[in-house]
C-alpha cells in the first residue's frame, strides 16, 4: 500500500511539473539585444542568434506583431497570414494587395512563404519556433513573444536597427510613451477594470501580468496581480492570462468589463445582464461592459495597437477626462 | 469482463450497504467543503444562515448561484459518466470501453469548435443544447453504424473508428483558429465545471432523472450479457438489441454531460473499477450504485481540487481528472493483469 502511495505520489508530482513547465519558456528583447554584435545581428526569444547579410527589405509576417512593427516603420509587409493589417489604423485597403501566407496560425504554409522570397520572417513564440528548420533555406527566423509594453518597444527598435529605420522606431516608440504619460498624467484612476476574453462559461482574464492587462493597469485600477511563477498560464502566447474565478471577480467587483468575445448574435452586455450570477457586477448593472476590439488589445501587441487600445479603453473609463483620444 | 460476477449479491449485501454508506458520508463531506470554501471563505454557521436566506448578498450570490449549482453539476457529471462507463464496459465486455467510444464527446467537441473558431453568431445560453444536439448526432452516427454489428470487439472498433473521424474534424477546427480561440476551446476540451450555473443544471437534469433510474434497472441484462454471448442467448437474452439499448442509454447519459461541462475524461473508466475493486463484486447489481457514488465522488472532489489549489486561478477539472485518473487506472489495470498472471 505504501509502495502504491509512493508511485501515486511521484505521479502526481511529476504530472504537476509538466503542467508547470507550460509557462513560455522564452527571453525578452531585453536579454536578446544584449547580445547584439553590430547592426544586423540579432537573438530571438528563444535564444537563436541570427546574422543576416543585409538589412531585410521583404519581412514576411506570421504574428500580427510583425505587421504592427512594419506599419510603425513606414515599411509594409512581404507576405501576411492573416487579416489584421485590413485595418485602417494600419495598412487599409492596401493591405488586401499583400501576398497571402496560407495554412493555419499554427501552421502557416511554408510555400506560401517562400513564394514570397522575404530575406527575414517574423513569428511568435510558442507556435512558429518548429517552423525554423524548413525555413532555413528560404529566410532567417525571429520569434517574438512580448510580455510587456516594454518588450514591444524593444521589438519596435530591433526591427528598426536592422531595416535601417532606428530614427521611425524611436518616434514610434516616443509616440507611444508620451500617449501613456498623458493617460496616466490626467487618468482620475478611480474606476476598476477587467479584459477578458472569451464566453460567459469559458473565459480568460487578463492579469497585470498580461501584455494588455500590464498597460491598463498604468492608467487606471486593475486589481487582477499577475499570476506568481510556476502558476499555470492559459496559453503559451498569453502570458499573464488565465482562467480565474467568477467568485473572485464578483468579489473584487470591476466597474468596467472589456471584453472580446467569441462570435455571438447578441451583444456580450445583454446576455450578461441576463445572467444570474453576471448580473450582479456593478459593470453588468451600470451598463459598463464593453465589446472591444481584440486586434488592438490581445492580436497586435505592438506600440500602434497597444495606442489604440489606450485611446479606446481610456475614453470608455473616463468619457468626460477623454473625449477624444489623446495623440 | 468475461468472468462470471464473482460472488453473489445476497452473500455481500452487508459490506456493499456499509461502502454505500461510507461513500455517501465523503460525498456529504465534500460537499460541505464544495459550500464553505472559496472567495468568500465561509464557516458552518455562514451557511447555516445563507441557506435561511441571511448573510451578505455577496455571499449569497456565490453560495446559492455559483457553488451549489456547480456542486449539484459535479454529483450529476461524476454520477451519469460513471453508470456509463459501467455499462460499456459490462456490455462491451472491455475494461477499456468508454463514452469516448460512442462519438458522444467527439460529437458535442465538433459543434462548440466550429462556434468558438469560426465565430458563429449564437446566443451563450444556446451553446449547451447545440453541444447537446451535436453530442447526440454523434452518439446516432456510431449507433447506427454499430446496429448490425453483433460482436463487441467489433461494435468497438466500430465506435473507435468513427469517434476518431469527428474527432478528425475537430483537429481540422483547431488548425484554423487563432491562439486566443483555441485556448478558449481548451477549455470546453479538457473539460470544466467552472462558472456553471443553474441553467446549465436543469440542461442536464432531465436527462439524470429518467437517464439514473434506467441505467440502474440495467443491472440484471448486464450481469447476462458479462457471461458472454452464446450464454446470453441461451439464457434467453436478445444479445444485440439489449446491447444496442445499453449503449443508447450510455450515449444518452453521457450527451447531456458533454454539452454542459466538455468532455471530461476518466470518470467513466475509472469510476467502475474502483468499485468493482472495493466491493469485490462483478456483479452490476452492486457496482452500478457504487460507481455513480464514486464517480459523483472523484469529479465533485476533483473540482474542489480545481478550484482551490491556484486559487484564484481556475484550473479546468478535467486537468486533473486525467492527471490523477490516467496514473490511477493504469495502475489498477496492472495490478489486474499482475493478478491473472498469479504475480504478487
Amino acid at each position: 500500500m505504501l509502495k502504491t502511495f509512493r508511485l501515486l505520489a511521484a505521479l502526481l508530482i511529476m504530472a504537476l511539473f509538466i503542467s508547470c513547465g507550460s509557462q513560455p519558456a522564452t527571453t525578452t528583447p531585453g536579454n536578446s539585444t544584449s547580445t547584439k554584435t553590430n547592426n544586423l545581428s540579432f537573438t530571438d526569444a528563444t535564444g537563436t542568434a541570427v546574422r543576416l547579410s543585409r538589412p531585410p527589405t521583404r519581412i514576411a509576417c506570421l504574428v500580427s506583431l510583425c505587421e504592427d512593427i512594419l506599419a510603425e516603420l513606414g515599411l509594409q509587409p512581404a507576405a501576411v497570414n492573416d487579416t489584421f493589417g485590413q485595418d485602417p489604423h494600419f495598412f487599409g485597403d492596401k493591405a488586401r494587395g499583400f501576398a497571402k501566407i496560407g495554412g493555419s496560425f499554427f501552421d502557416p504554409n511554408v510555400e506560401d512563404i517562400a513564394k514570397a522570397t522575404p530575406d527575414l520572417v517574423i513569428g511568435i513564440a510558442n507556435a512558429d519556433e518548429n517552423l525554423r528548420s524548413a525555413l532555413k533555406p528560404i529566410a532567417p527566423l525571429y520569434i517574438m513573444n512580448p510580455t510587456s509594453y516594454n518588450d514591444s518597444i524593444r521589438y519596435l527598435k530591433d526591427i528598426g536597427r536592422l531595416t535601417g529605420r532606428s530614427a521611425q522606431a524611436d518616434q514610434a516608440a516616443q509616440r507611444f510613451l508620451n500617449k501613456l504619460a498623458a493617460y496616466k498624467a490626467k487618468s482620475p484612476k478611480n474606476k476598476s477594470a477587467l479584459l477578458i476574453y472569451g464566453s460567459d462559461v469559458n473565459f480568460n482574464i487578463f492579469t497585470a501580468g498580461s501584455l494588455p492587462g500590464g498597460l491598463l493597469a498604468q492608467t487606471t485600477s486593475y486589481p487582477w496581480p499577475a499570476p506568481g511563477p510556476g502558476a499555470p498560464a492559459a496559453s503559451d502566447h498569453e502570458p499573464g492570462a488565465m482562467p480565474y474565478s467568477l467568485e473572485k471577480i464578483l468579489a473584487v467587483n470591476p466597474d468596467v468589463l472589456f471584453i472580446a468575445s467569441i462570435g455571438a448574435s447578441q451583444p456580450l452586455s445583454k446576455q450578461l445582464a441576463n445572467s444570474p450570477v453576471w448580473s450582479h457586477l456593478k459593470a453588468v448593472k451600470d451598463g459598463q461592459v464593453y465589446e472591444v476590439n481584440p486586434s488592438f488589445y490581445i492580436f497586435g501587441r505592438g506600440t500602434r495597437s497597444l495606442g489604440l487600445a489606450l485611446d479606446d479603453a481610456m475614453h470608455k473609463l473616463y468619457p468626460d477626462v477623454f473625449p477624444t483620444p489623446l495623440t | 469482463m468475461k468472468a462470471p460476477p464473482v460472488s453473489a449479491w445476497r452473500g455481500r449485501r452487508a459490506p456493499i450497504l456499509l461502502l454505500i454508506a461510507g461513500c455517501g458520508v465523503l460525498l456529504a463531506g465534500i460537499a460541505l467543503l464544495s459550500l464553505l470554501c472559496g472567495t468568500p471563505q465561509l464557516s458552518p454557521p455562514d451557511l447555516w444562515r445563507i441557506i435561511n436566506g441571511g448573510g451578505s448578498a455577496l455571499a449569497r450570490v456565490v453560495v446559492l448561484q455559483l457553488r451549489l449549482p456547480r456542486l449539484a453539476l459535479a454529483m450529476l457529471a461524476g454520477a451519469m459518466l460513471s453508470l456509463s462507463g459501467t455499462m460499456l464496459q459490462d456490455a462491451l465486455r472491455n475494461a477499456l470501453a468508454g463514452p469516448e467510444l460512442l462519438g458522444v464527446s467527439a460529437g458535442a467537441t465538433v459543434v462548440v469548435a466550429a462556434i468558438t473558431i469560426l465565430h458563429l453568431a449564437v446566443i451563450f445560453s444556446a451553446i449547451p443544447w447545440l453541444a447537446l444536439a451535436g453530442a447526440l448526432t454523434g452518439g446516432s452516427i456510431v449507433l447506427l453504424a454499430a446496429r448490425r454489428t453483433q460482436d463487441a470487439a467489433r461494435l468497438v472498433l466500430t465506435g473507435a473508428a468513427l469517434s476518431a473521424l469527428l474527432n478528425a474534424s475537430v483537429i481540422v477546427f483547431m488548425s484554423l483558429g487563432s491562439q486566443n480561440d483555441i485556448s478558449v476551446l481548451f477549455l470546453f476540451l479538457v473539460g470544466s465545471l467552472a462558472n456553471r450555473t443553474w441553467q446549465h443544471v436543469y440542461l442536464v437534469l432531465p436527462w439524470a432523472a429518467i437517464g439514473i433510474p434506467l441505467a440502474l434497472l440495467c443491472a440484471r441484462p448486464l450481469n447476462v450479457l458479462s457471461l458472454g454471448d452464446d450464454v446470453a442467448r441461451g439464457l434467453g437474452l436478445p444479445v444485440t438489441s439489449a446491447r444496442l439499448l445499453i449503449l443508447v442509454l450510455g450515449a444518452a447519459l453521457v450527451a447531456a454531460v458533454v454539452a454542459v461541462c466538455g468532455p471530461i475524461s476518466f470518470i467513466a473508466l475509472l469510476a467502475p473499477h474502483l468499485a468493482r475493486r472495493i466491493s469485490k463484486t462483478t456483479d452490476a447489481r452492486a457496482i452500478l450504485p457504487c460507481a455513480a457514488l464514486i464517480g459523483a465522488i472523484l469529479l465533485s472532489g476533483a473540482d474542489l481540487f480545481a478550484r482551490m489549489a491556484f486559487a484564484p486561478q481556475e484550473l479546468p477539472v478535467g486537468v486533473w481528472t486525467t492527471l490523477v485518473g490516467g496514473p490511477f487506472l493504469l495502475l489498477l489495470l496492472r495490478r489486474r493483469l499482475g493478478a491473472r498472471r498469479g504475480e504478487p
